[in-house]
């Protein structure tokens, strides 16, 4: 008996063979899966930082608020501006808490996502193009075409979030399942897969919208009336359900639409034409790097000459598929709206005048690989027939399978970037041992690191290679690098230059023990470093280097192996004389408080036959997101009003425990995260209720089977 | 009727209610933040601490001696001296320098009247060199000009006396030298002599606080092998020994005084170190005022009185100039300030609201409501049936599609005598785009290209797989020109192959769409989504779907109406704009600026044009002309503004400064446009030819500090990144 139908071992076979490709493509990433990470200066180190923030401090996208001008809490950095709430996150850290949480499990999910995503991806445009051709082969090779794309398989290196395209794929199946079958349920289950989308990534989703009017226009299954209708029907529900399951995200980007991000930010950016690119580097034919193989091409946005060729040739069948001009369409816009066609530059404007912020037109060359995949998939139905049908019976079956087999050879190898074949490494395991001895050193605390730069003119974030070193030593990173640090005047050209006399108090002044400074990253490094060591008031701890990692490259990552320590005299003797190990302290004798540290932002304080009212300090910048609760109550906080600033900079609570029981546990926590609890509420209870629904949908139909003859 | 006319009079006023309601509302309230942040700081201030100036010539060394080929012995001397007299292009030292330099080459021919003559020379220069530091009025800037000049005495005394061994009479050569030294030596204060000493000033103090009683405390840093009997400090102020008490730690010498008075900006302050360890001059000490009282901190408030909705008076106490002049521009847009009192530290302001869209807002919100009036009265009288039935024939798709069709015949037939021509004129520009413009892509000419195709496909019958077929061509040359490292004719090649698709994929979907509309027509598919989808609501769709159609009607009937409208709209919108850029630029003044350099002008061509209109007006009507009024006024408005700002848009140009004089250490803010986005390249603010010590660097802005070194009266420029320089600005420089 057969238990499936025989199309879904097919099924199997394809994502099996998505799998292998993805194994001997990224071979030199799978040799080191745990302990190496690619691509050395993108924004990938930042996702990996994000991902060990996150891990220790135990807490779900936290508002990282900056409480004092240089201090940061817990680890520097504010990460409630960055875009960086991912459903593939998400997933991605439950699997590294569950692995330990070190670096070695944060690099080895992170690897293993990456890899992954190709072949799903794959797989996903496998099952849409399935949809719409019922043939396997070149639903296989439009799988392939989008998956293996030279822009996708460069990704590898880039960040985790762009690097997952399975769900575009998925949006489109479920968007053209409702434009034939439009109903309740699949209207629900479309706008729930874009919502699922734009949890994994609101780029992808948001361009993935952009084509769908086409679809609303061009679509012929039903009339035209009743597609305006549907139209009428979809965007409002879609837009319900993204909104509801992304409340924090969509509420944590609405400063992109402030009036100084709008006109500042983007503005700085650049112009329509900066963010263009040519439409020869979508169709350079891989023949120029047969033949000049010494020139870089720059052909990020490849999409593969001979694919390019065979989806066109469908142009040309008299009897084309019914949705070929549709495709078609799509197909070209994505390319218009990302490159320079200069008849259509104001098509480009308009789009830019509306979408600033989603002005990173150039992934559209996702989309154009996804519709030229599809229409290849068109072509190759038709014309392998055509092709086969007049050769002799006899060798038919042969030049069918060879071509079968040739065909994605050709495009893999075709639209390979040289550059996933030799990656650039980061060894974590040389890392650890090059920033041990700052881990080992309990007197370091604080570290202004030098350069003291922004990566990014306004994104406030850390430069990679002091981030990763961050991940071992595990020590705060201070000022200078927080949107608004670098936004207030003075206050930087006070810290950021080593030269300036006044620097090192300032330093001193916000608690700040320890100075780096990075040899090869800067001009003045030499200067100041002999400056520091020439200054009574600083201690000169030592100079650490490493050889580089064999890269093909030189990164900023190489070059920051060579870094020199130095500690504030002051600083360090104010911390001898404080008791840096216990934060919070109280007048208490120590049986009746017990505190324990359960981790960066979460506190545990137990008091024992507490009769008389009592102080407590802790000694974090002072904020009012620090709240202390009962333990087994989060839902109210205590000692709100009795909670002041400590001596200009700390926490202090007085507390009076006069109507509590003798025995009292509390828990002191940094609490921005109320409106991501609601947003997890709705997000919860509206997938709750489209469960719910489906459930009810599908007993009703079984009931309504059962009662038929 | 009579209620008809009821409603639209309560119309009528509820409207302009609202829109008094609106501006009245609209009026932001003050933003006072950075105010109270200052007020904030300003109490939480510790006693002023003050690292006091070092009087420091910073890196300076003594130049090597210029190259001399006369000799005082020769009779050409004469004229080499003459003419330095004359030219006097160097600063004297520079020539007092040079008479050594004549020295060390030629002193073995020199007799004593050679030396003789040599000094008395190099005594006029080191004289004129003298007084002209003694011009200066700043007590720390002839310090350090002084212990410039006391460095190139001492080089010259030791270089002179290293030759007199070995010229004649060199006894008397030697006393010679000597008494002339030692009488310049003796001009200077005994505090620059000695290299045991260390001249401080309180220029910081004056800058940043009011003068007082601070205590001095110095850090010394030491080595650990020098003992503490081997090191000892001593302090004067004013060439009065202050008392003072020392302690050691293990790296640091630190000596502090009793509270002194510090009464002026030449108050001088002398740190002695004598150290036999290590040599004073390598030490590096560092001195600091602490207030000796919190008291002699004044602590900054303010007070604020709303006098009405858009005046406020703001007192500021104890608030510094600098924080005066940077709050000045933080109360939020549209908010300004005016100074009406100023008393010491006390700062009466008036802030008052401006808004500059006040007339575009009008115009937005009365416009449309005049263009609803008329629909609305129009509505209401009995003449909705016949236009509604008219509107409806209007749009029906087959009329559409048969007027479609007809163009295209017709375009055809008129097409076809010329095809062959157009067919060749396209072929050619295409050549001249692809290979001649082949690094350029100019738009309008592609485009023209492409009508012409269109033609050239309308007059031949041309269908998509044409087009398909010569995109396909064109990608199928790509490789070819690939090989041939013709990658600028590739990628135009690729524009046109993408042009080509983009056409046929366009006509393939019209020609579907074209099938779809015959079966279903979109005009009638909206009507129908009208009757379906609003079936509870039907009367008041049909009632608004009319409202809308007779609204058309109107504006197409009063075509110069709504011509007119968008003309103001124009005007409107192009004036708010034009008085937010100069608001944007002229910092200081916006409003002189604008009206002055713009509306002036703007009027004047307007009285001109209106003569001009009357000498040529008959017979025309007067809607006629009130459109013709407002396209010149939409026109000159665009041209005079073009022309006032094509400086300020283009060119780096100085708009205004805040201040155009300044004492030293004062920071000077220029504004202005396009000097770059960082001084680099050159870029640079100059006084006389000075360049100028630079804190801030902006576009439009930059902040430079008065430094009396360099920054002299004069001319002020900058120099922006491009290497453009701006026009010359006054500035003078004013000693304390």
């Amino acid at each position: 008996m057969q238990l499936f139908p025989r199309k879904y071992f097919s099924f199997g076979l394809v994502l099996l063979i998505y799998t292998l490709i993805s194994v001997v493509i990224f071979w030199p990433r799978w040799q080191n899966i745990s302990t190496h990470y690619g691509a050395a200066d993108f924004d990938t180190d930042g996702t990996l930082w994000y991902y060990w923030a996150r891990i220790h401090t135990e807490r779900q996208q936290i508002n990282f608020n900056f409480t004092n001008e240089l201090i940061g809490f817990p680890y520097g950095y504010n990460l409630s501006y960055i875009p960086y709430f991912s459903f593939i996150y998400e997933l991605n850290l439950l699997a590294m808490k569950a692995l330990g949480g070190s670096w070695q499990s944060i690099i080895l999910v992170s690897n293993l996502s990456t890899i992954l995503s190709y072949p799903l991806a794959g797989f996903t445009a496998f099952l849409l193009t399935f949809y719409l051709t019922k043939r396997t082969y070149p639903s296989f090779i439009s799988g392939l075409i989008f998956s293996y794309s030279y822009y996708h398989v460069l990704m590898v290196r880039g960040s985790l979030s762009q690097n997952h395209l399975e769900f575009i794929p998925l949006f489109y199946l479920s968007f053209l399942f409702f434009l034939d079958r439009p109903s309740v349920k699949s209207l629900l289950l479309s706008g729930l897969a874009f919502a699922v989308l734009f949890m994994s990534n609101a780029y992808w989703a948001f361009f993935s919208m952009v084509f769908t009017p086409i679809f609303f226009v061009f679509y012929r299954k039903q009339t035209l009336r009743q597609r305006i209708k549907l139209a009428i029907g979809y965007y409002p529900t879609v837009l319900l359900l993204t909104a509801s399951l992304n409340l924090t995200f969509i509420q944590q980007q609405l400063y992109n639409l402030n009036p100084y991000q709008l006109l500042h930010v983007y503005a700085k950016v650049g112009g329509v034409k900066d963010q263009l690119i040519s439409t020869l580097s979508f169709f350079s034919p891989s023949s120029n790097a047969l033949f000049r193989p010494w020139e870089y091409l720059g052909g990020d946005h490849y999409l593969g000459y001979a694919v390019v060729l065979i989806a066109l040739s469908g142009m040309f069948i008299r009897r084309k598929h019914k949705l070929f001009g549709l495709f078609l369409v799509a197909f070209l816009l994505a390319i218009l709206l990302s490159s320079k066609v200069s008849p259509f530059l104001a098509i480009n404007e308009v789009y830019f005048q509306y979408f600033r912020a989603f002005r990173a037109v150039s992934r559209l060359v996702i989309f154009a690989s996804l519709f030229l995949g599809i229409l290849v998939a068109f072509s190759l139905d038709k014309l392998t027939d055509r092709l086969t049908s007049k050769l002799p019976p006899r060798i038919r079956n042969i030049v069918t399978a060879a071509l079968a087999i040739c065909l994605p050879l050709l495009i893999v190898i075709e639209s390979l970037p040289e550059a996933s074949l030799k990656p650039q490494m980061t060894n974590f395991e040389r890392i650890e041992a090059l920033y041990q001895p700052m881990k080992d050193n309990p007197q370091i605390r604080r570290i202004a690191a030098y350069p003291m730069k922004v990566d990014g003119t306004d994104a406030g974030f850390p430069m990679n290679y002091q981030i990763i070193g961050q991940m071992i030593h595990q020590k705060t990173l201070v000022g200078g690098k927080d949107r608004f640090i670098t936004q207030a005047n003075g206050f930087e050209t006070q810290i950021k230059n080593l030269a300036h006399p006044e620097t090192i108090n300032a330093l001193a002044s916000a608690g700040v023990d320890t100075i780096l400074i990075y040899h090869d990253m800067y001009g003045q490094s030499n200067d100041d470093i002999a400056r520091l060591k020439n200054d009574p008031r600083i201690i000169f701890l030592g100079t650490y280097q490493q050889a580089m990692d064999e890269n093909s490259d030189i990164s900023n990552n190489d070059r920051s192996r060579h870094y020199s320590l130095f500690q504030i005299r002051t600083v360090l003797e104010r911390n001898a004389a404080e008791d840096n190990e216990v934060e919070l302290s109280s007048i208490l004798p120590p049986e009746k408080i017990a505190v324990t540290r359960l981790s960066a932002t979460e506190y545990k304080i137990l008091l024992n036959n507490v009769s008389e009212p009592f102080e407590l300090y802790f000694n974090e910048p002072f904020s009012a997101d620090w709240q202390l609760f009962l333990a087994n109550d989060n839902s109210q906080p205590l000692f709100l009003a009795e909670h002041q600033k400590h001596q200009d900079c700390c926490n202090r609570w007085a507390i009076d425990l006069k109507n509590y029981p003798d025995v009292v546990e509390l828990r002191l926590r940094f609490t921005p995260v109320q409106s991501m609890q609601l947003s997890n509420a709705v997000r919860w209870a509206v997938l709750a209720g489209i469960s719910l629904f489906y459930v009810t949908q599908l007993i009703m139909s079984v009931h309504r089977r059962k009662g038929m003859p | 009727m009579k209620w008809a006319k009821i409603f639209l009079a309560v119309l009528v006023v509820s409207w302009l209610v609202g829109i008094l309601f609106y501006q009245w509302r609209h009026i932001p309230e003050p933003r006072l933040v950075d105010v109270q942040k200052r007020v904030e700081i300003s109490q939480q201030q510790k006693p002023y601490t003050s690292i006091l100036t070092l009087v420091d010539v910073g890196d300076f060394t003594v130049p090597a001696y210029p190259y001399v080929d006369t000799s005082p012995t020769q009779k050409k001397y004469y004229f080499t001296l003459a003419k330095e007299t004359y030219n006097a292009q160097e600063e004297p030292i520079f020539y007092a320098h040079k008479r050594v330099a004549e020295a060390v080459k030629f002193y073995q021919a020199f007799t004593v009247a050679d030396w003789e003559r040599l000094l008395v020379e190099y005594k006029k220069y080191i004289n004129q060199e003298i007084a002209t530091i003694d011009a200066t009025n700043s007590l720390y800037v002839k310090d350090t000009l002084n212990k410039r000049l006391f460095a190139y005495l001492s080089t010259h005394y030791r270089d002179l006396e290293a030759l007199i061994p070995q010229t004649q009479d060199g006894k008397y050569v030697r006393e010679l030298v000597q008494s002339t030294f030692a009488q310049f030596r003796s001009q200077f204060p005994t505090r620059l002599q000695s290299e045991q000493n260390w001249i401080y000033y309180p220029v910081d103090i004056v800058t940043q606080r009011q003068f007082g009683t601070y205590v001095l405390e110095s850090q010394i840093p030491i080595s650990t092998s020098s003992s503490q009997a081997s090191i000892s400090a001593s302090l004067s102020v004013n060439d009065s020994v202050v008392p003072i008490s020392t302690h050691l730690t293990k790296s640091l010498l630190v000596a502090r005084s009793e509270p002194i008075e510090i009464n002026s900006i030449d108050d001088v302050i002398v740190l002695h170190i004598q150290s036999n360890a290590t040599s004073a001059a390598q030490l590096s000490p560092i001195i600091r005022a602490e207030e000796s009282t919190v008291s002699a901190t004044l602590p900054a408030s303010y007070s604020v009185e709303k006098r009405s909705a858009d005046t406020y008076q703001l007192t500021l106490f104890n608030f510094s100039t600098e924080d005066q002049s940077v709050i000045a521009q933080s109360y939020g847009k549209g908010w300004r300030s005016r100074l009406l009192a100023h008393d010491g530290l006390n700062s009466v302001y008036l802030l008052e609201y401006t808004s500059q869209k006040l007339l575009s807002q009008l115009l937005f919100l009365v416009v449309p409501f005049l263009i609803v009036l008329l629909a609305t009265w129009t509505l209401m009288s009995s003449k909705v049936r016949p236009i509604r039935s008219v509107i409806y024939n209007a749009a029906s798709p087959e009329k559409i599609i048969k007027l479609v069709n007809y163009i295209l015949k017709t375009g055809h037939t008129l097409l076809l005598p010329f095809r062959v021509y157009l067919f060749w004129m396209f072929l050619l520009g295409l050549v001249v785009d692809v290979v001649v413009l082949s690094t350029t892509s100019i738009a309008w000419f592609t485009i023209l290209l492409l009508c012409i195709w269109l033609a050239v496909a309308l007059a031949f019958h041309i269908r998509e797989r044409t087009h398909f077929v010569i995109g396909y061509v064109c990608l199928l040359c790509l490789p070819v020109l690939m090989i041939l490292n013709l990658q600028n004719i590739a990628s135009k090649l690729t524009n046109w192959a993408y042009l080509f698709f983009a056409l046929g994929a366009g006509e393939l979907i019209v020609r579907q769409l074209f099938r779809d509309t015959q079966r279903d027509s979109s005009g009638r598919t909206l009507l129908a989504l009208f009757t379906n989808i609003t079936l509870p609501f039907h009367k008041i769709f049909r009632i608004l779907l009319a409202f809308v159609l007779i609204n058309l009607q109107i504006i197409s009937r009063l075509a110069w109406f709504a011509a007119i409208a968008i003309l103001l709209l124009v005007i409107a919108s192009n004036f708010s704009y034009q008085s937010n850029f100069y608001e944007r630029y002229y910092i200081l003044d916006p409003s002189s600026a604008f009206f002055w350099k713009t509306i002036v002008y703007q009027l004047g061509c307007l009285v001109v044009y209106l003569l001009v209109a009357e000498l040529v007006r008959k017979h025309i009507r007067l809607s006629v002309r009130i459109l013709f009024f407002f396209i010149a006024m939409a026109l000159i408005q665009y041209a005079v503004f073009q022309h006032t700002s094509y400086q300020l848009r283009t060119q780096a140009v100085v708009t205004g400064m805040n201040r155009v004089s300044g004492s030293m250490w004062n920071e000077v803010t220029i504004y202005g446009n396009n000097f770059g986005n960082a001084p680099y390249n050159g870029a640079a603010v100059y006084v006389n030819g000075y360049q100028q010590r630079i804190l801030v660097w902006q576009n439009d802005k930059i902040i430079f500090v008065v430094d009396p070194h360099t920054t002299p009266t004069g001319k002020l420029w900058v120099v922006n990144v491009n290497q453009q320089k701006t026009q010359e600005v006054e500035f003078e420089y004013i000693p304390i």
